[in-house]
């Protein structure tokens, strides 16, 4: 009770503005970004589940066992089943290979179909969403078989015994590919398939089985269930992995809004450490006055600890509340980005925000306050009798392995925790070897010049133990914020490249090389024109190490069982990376192209050869159209797949290849009001094949708009942070700086004197934090760009240049202002303060 | 009664061993009053804050009550302190966060002292600061600010005041002031009274009077 009233005077008096401000703030920032990313997490995976259409699907080359569906509905989980094959389909004499889908009319589980009644609309008004699909004798298409096979709405068309009638545009639905390459998508009725009779035995056919609960404990037991069911024929497949396409850009996303907020959390933590060392200093009178009164140290130590007890939880439900109006406020600015309804918060996001306001408590605010009852009871009356103050380097310690716990607590992230913990470190470090011999050179530094450098430059000196705490505070804060801009930078620097307006959006495969020209032409006329065409040749790989592909290997992997695409080239590819092995030298491919018929150098993707188990030295049959040829892995390469351009699993030397029978391929930027001509072009050549891309373009492209403006706005909450610890830190020498400037003042200094006395101090602080603050981060960001960011390691020279300037205008301006008031008043009621 | 007997201090020094107490003796009855005096450095402060026990001497014992405070713990010590002893300082060491009541109120709280509040107010009334209740150390001027600390030192009704020139700080006229203040109080509630001071007058109105020089203990003139 005692305690808590001495605590409320205290808050009262201001003395702990800055400690409950930094506390505050340190929580706030903790909830915001926690509480944002479980949220968005938690949205990402029901997206995912909606593009699934269920919470995970099992997928298999074999039918699906009854006992599984069977298992599933005795135990009220919803399974659906889904059969997709590939099928010629014919209305007169026109044909094509499309990709059908058969649905159970249960599906889908989740999300649902998207349909238009009016063929290549992208007019959102023209469509219509539907959460279950076509009847029974109806078919929903895509588009772009309607030109193929001309028909329209209403037209039958047959696939295999059976005529089924077209009833919708099928524009999107769940669970289906992100793009198409097997030719036009019909959806079709689960319970037509029998009557088509094109599922033969032993035909190629992909059967899932689509499951959902609303409780999610049934999923795990299923999905635990079903996985030692499990043959090798079968795969699972969970939300995390349905979006492939985009799930980098969220992945560094929410890294980097994890470090952020990891950075937050040691710039408050940094803030809280300087202002309970400065309350520290301020409560020597009562600590003092309070012994002499005869208080026992025990009961002045308990005062003091539930005082910051108190503090702590008081400040940790403060800082949740802003935290989470934070939050809200970060979830309006990635509104777009967002599902509309986001799905609430767990109970974790609370807990660790509050953990993280006593953790500062037991790690920051106690160690600063833990000599104070120890403080003798004579030095009420003799100033020197002030009790020696637990060190710098044992708060230090504390201070960092509460720091650790935090970070690892919060980001999940081994290689953040040890680059924060690291840079803070090695700049306090560095604060302590550098910093005392620093202020001693501009002790000497200032006695050779004299005047005011000389009462600025040995301030600094002077304040040495005070400067050194404060110089720490200064570093770490500049330190993270230099950390913070650098990822910002690569990340914004890398995700530019991927949505450039004009990358292309179309590929265009399988084009026989007489049709290039004309394919330009038309490209031409629609204002549209191909990036370059890459020619390739479609093999078969019949044996390895001369031992023939069994029907196993073939079911096992797809690679063994269609036409790949070689191709050929002299230098390793842009964006290409060899991972073993070593690339062929140019003269190597004289040889290599008189080798044709014998054995050729081949560079295989590092994946595949992985999935296919090739090593280097392996020799590869490949037939080409019944002609075949031997190829030896020479390396293999890491593709870059964010870029966009083809690439190639099998590379030859140039020449390798020549005189078998080659096809080309190219990529177009197609803005959407021209993707006619995509339909006009296949109408002319139906062997092409074309990918589109273009849909997940524009979902990563507003992922990246999206995910950049959060990474913004948390940049700026940070900023707000550093600047705290600035102004905290400037703080922490205001109450003497004062006294000191209103001497000055007394002896008839010029006020403009006194401001350049104080300025030469404050620019002297923020050039060596500045200094100390660009080494923190080169070395923190080294860490980072190799774990988690993958950015290659780099030097930032800027940050050398720019850390000083920063350090100096922000101290020199927040230390003016602090001390302005001091300054500008009579010197007199400055003396009187301090009385 | 507060017996000291043979008290010696010092400290070790970069120039070695400094003696800043030698041998000091004195006694003093219940409600009496003592002035130290002497020259600057000469160890008043030192000799006033271990008969207050705030400090320990190196040699020599202080017997309060029966009971010397030099071989108690630093936990009895404290006891010892928070039942005699009231203290009023140089620099008045209130505690500018707080109110003029508040600063008075704080050791009868800390104490477990009823009626904190009123009794707060009492003693502000009789050094004639009732008015100045609510104000902050910083708007009061220094004769004002050293009333507030009187108060405060007598709100807890002490047995033994120690004061470290109170009046140090003071114009003659505050000073006097202030010093028939603590008279009064030390004869009212007889309270033992122990000062240090530069002012000789009043020095003189204590019933005793210890000169120290260099840490002796010298006859008075
Ligand atoms: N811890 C210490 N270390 C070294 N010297 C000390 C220590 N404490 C006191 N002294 C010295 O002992 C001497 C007496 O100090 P003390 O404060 O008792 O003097 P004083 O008589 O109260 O002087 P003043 O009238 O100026 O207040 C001084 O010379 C002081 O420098
Ligand atoms: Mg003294």
């Amino acid at each position: 009770m005692l305690s808590l009233k001495i605590l409320l005077r205290a808050l009262r008096a201001g003395e702990l503005k800055t400690i409950f401000i930094s506390l505050c703030l340190s929580v706030a920032v903790v909830a915001a970004v926690s509480i944002f990313a479980e949220r968005i997490e938690k949205a990402i995976v029901n997206e995912s589940k909606e593009l699934l259409g269920s919470d995970f699907i099992v997928k298999s080359s074999k039918p699906i066992p009854q006992v599984w569906i069977e298992y599933a509905v005795n135990r009220n989980i919803d399974v659906s089943r889904t059969l997709s094959f590939a099928s010629v389909v014919f209305f007169n004499e026109n044909m094509h290979l499309a990709y059908i889908k058969a649905v159970e009319s249960n599906y889908p589980l989740r999300g649902s179909i998207l349909t238009s009644q009016l063929p290549f609309t992208y007019d959102v008004k023209q469509m219509e969403e539907f959460t279950s699909g076509p009847k029974v004798g109806e078919i929903w298409v895509e588009s772009r078989l309607l030109p193929i096979l001309d028909v329209e709405i209403g037209s039958q068309i047959d696939i295999g015994e059976s005529s089924l009638t077209i009833t919708k545009i099928l524009i999107e639905e769940p669970e289906g590919p992100s793009f198409s390459i097997l030719g036009s998508r019909i959806l079709m009725n689960f319970a037509d398939v029998e009557s088509t009779n094109v599922v033969q035995p032993g035909s190629r056919v992909t059967h899932n089985l689509l499951v959902a609960s609303s409780e999610e404990s049934d999923i795990n037991s299923y999905v635990s269930w079903v996985t030692e069911k499990m043959s090798p024929h079968d795969q699972l497949i969970k939300p995390e992995e349905a979006q492939e396409n985009i799930s980098s850009t969220i992945d560094r996303g929410r890294v980097f809004l994890l470090l952020a907020g990891s950075i937050g959390i040691v710039l408050a933590a940094v803030a809280l450490a300087m202002a309970s060392h400065l309350f520290a200093t301020k409560q020597k009178t009562q600590v003092a006055l309070l012994k002499s009164w005869g208080l026992t140290e025990s009961r002045v130590r308990k005062l003091y600890v539930n005082q910051s007890l108190f503090l702590g939880f008081v400040g940790s439900f403060i800082g949740l509340f802003l935290g989470y109006i934070f939050h809200l406020f970060l979830i309006d600015i990635a509104r777009e980005w967002l599902p509309t309804m986001l799905p609430n918060p767990g109970l974790q996001s609370f807990l660790i925000s509050i953990f993280t306001g006593i953790a500062c408590v037991i790690g920051f605010i106690l160690p600063a306050l833990w000599h104070l009852p120890k403080q003798p009871p004579i030095s009420i009356l003799k100033d020197d009798g002030m009790g020696q103050s637990t060190s710098i380097m044992v708060r230090l310690i504390v201070g960092l392995c509460v720091i650790m716990v935090l970070l690892f607590l919060y980001s999940k992230n081994v290689s953040i925790t040890f680059a924060m913990t690291l840079g803070v470190l090695s700049i306090s470090t560095m604060a302590a070897l550098v910093g005392g011999s620093l202020f001693s050179i501009a002790l000497a530094m200032g006695k050779s010049t004299g005047g005011f450098f000389r009462i600025g430059l040995s301030n600094l000196w002077r304040r040495k133990s005070h400067n050194l705490i404060q110089l720490i505070g200064f570093s770490s804060a500049i330190f993270l914020f230099l950390v913070l801009a650098i990822i910002r930078n690569s990340l914004l620097d890398e995700w530019q490249l991927q949505i450039d307006d004009d990358l292309p959006n179309h590929f265009f495969i399988n084009v026989n090389e007489d049709d290039i020209k004309e394919i330009d032409d038309y490209a031409a006329k629609s204002k549209v024109s191909s990036a370059g065409w890459y020619s390739m040749t479609r093999a078969r790989i019949t044996s390895i190490n001369n031992e023939l592909i069994t029907e196993d290997q073939r079911e096992a992997h797809r690679a063994y069982d269609r036409e790949l695409n070689l191709s050929w080239s002299e230098d390793l590819p842009a964006g290409n990376e060899v991972s073993s092995g070593s690339w062929w030298k140019v003269d190597n491919t004289e040889s290599a192209a008189s080798l044709k018929g014998d054995i050729a150098p081949v560079s295989v993707e590092h994946d595949l050869a992985g999935e296919l188990g090739l090593k280097l030295g392996d020799v590869i049959t490949f037939s080409v159209g019944g002609l075949s040829f031997d190829a030896e892995v020479s390396n293999t390469r890491i593709l870059d797949w964010e870029k966009m351009t083809p690439n190639f699993y099998f590379l030859f030397p140039e020449g390798a290849l020549e005189g078998f029978p080659r096809t080309s391929m190219t990529s177009m930027y197609i803005p959407i009001e021209n993707k006619r001509i995509i339909s006009e072009i296949l109408r002319e050549y139906p062997t092409i094949q074309v990918i589109e891309l273009d849909k997940v373009f524009e979902t990563i492209k507003k992922t990246i708009n999206q995910v950049t403006r959060a990474l913004e706005a948390m940049t700026v909450l940070i900023l707000f942070c550093g600047i705290m610890v600035l102004i905290t830190s400037v703080h922490l020498s205001i109450s003497e700086r004062m006294r000191e400037s209103a001497v000055l003042r007394t002896f008839g200094c010029a006020r403009r004197d006194v401001v350049v006395v104080q300025l030469i101090e404050f620019l002297a602080l923020g050039l060596v934090s500045g200094l100390l603050g660009a080494l923190g981060a080169e070395i923190a960001v080294g860490v980072l760009s190799s774990t988690v960011f993958d950015f290659s390691f780099k030097l930032h020279p800027w940050i050398w240049g720019f850390g000083p300037l920063l350090g100096m205008a922000i101290i020199a301006i927040f230390g003016i202002i602090s001390c302005k008031s001091a300054i500008s008043s009579p010197p007199l009621s400055t003396l009187r303060s301090f009385n | 009664m507060i017996i000291a007997s043979n008290l010696s201090k010092s400290v070790q020094s970069p120039e070695g061993t400094l003696n800043i107490l030698s041998d000091i003796n004195l006694s003093i009855m219940e409600s009496e009053s003592l002035a130290i005096v002497g020259p600057s450095g000469s160890g008043k402060s030192t000799l006033l804050g271990i008969l207050a026990g705030l400090d320990t001497p190196t040699s020599g014992d202080v017997v309060i009550n029966n009971k010397n405070i030099v071989s108690m713990s630093e936990e009895e010590r404290a006891k010892y302190r928070s039942k005699y002893v009231g203290f009023v300082f140089q620099s008045f060491h209130l505690l500018p966060g707080l109110t003029a009541i508040e600063n008075v109120s704080l050791p009868l709280e800390i104490k477990d002292i009823p009626n904190t509040a009123s009794l707060a107010n009492d003693y502000l009334e009789m050094v004639g600061l009732k008015n100045r209740a609510r104000h902050y150390p910083q708007q009061l001027s220094g004769g004002e600010q050293q009333r507030v600390a009187v108060a405060r030192a007598f709100a807890c009704q002490p047995k033994i005041l120690f004061a470290d020139e109170p009046t140090g700080n003071l114009d003659q006229k505050t000073g006097a002031k202030l010093s028939n203040l603590l008279f009064e109080l030390n004869k009212s509630q007889k309270t033992t009274l122990i000062l240090v001071t530069h002012d000789m007058r009043l020095a003189s109105s204590c019933d005793k009077t210890l000169n120290l020089s260099d840490g002796k203990a010298v006859p008075n003139k």
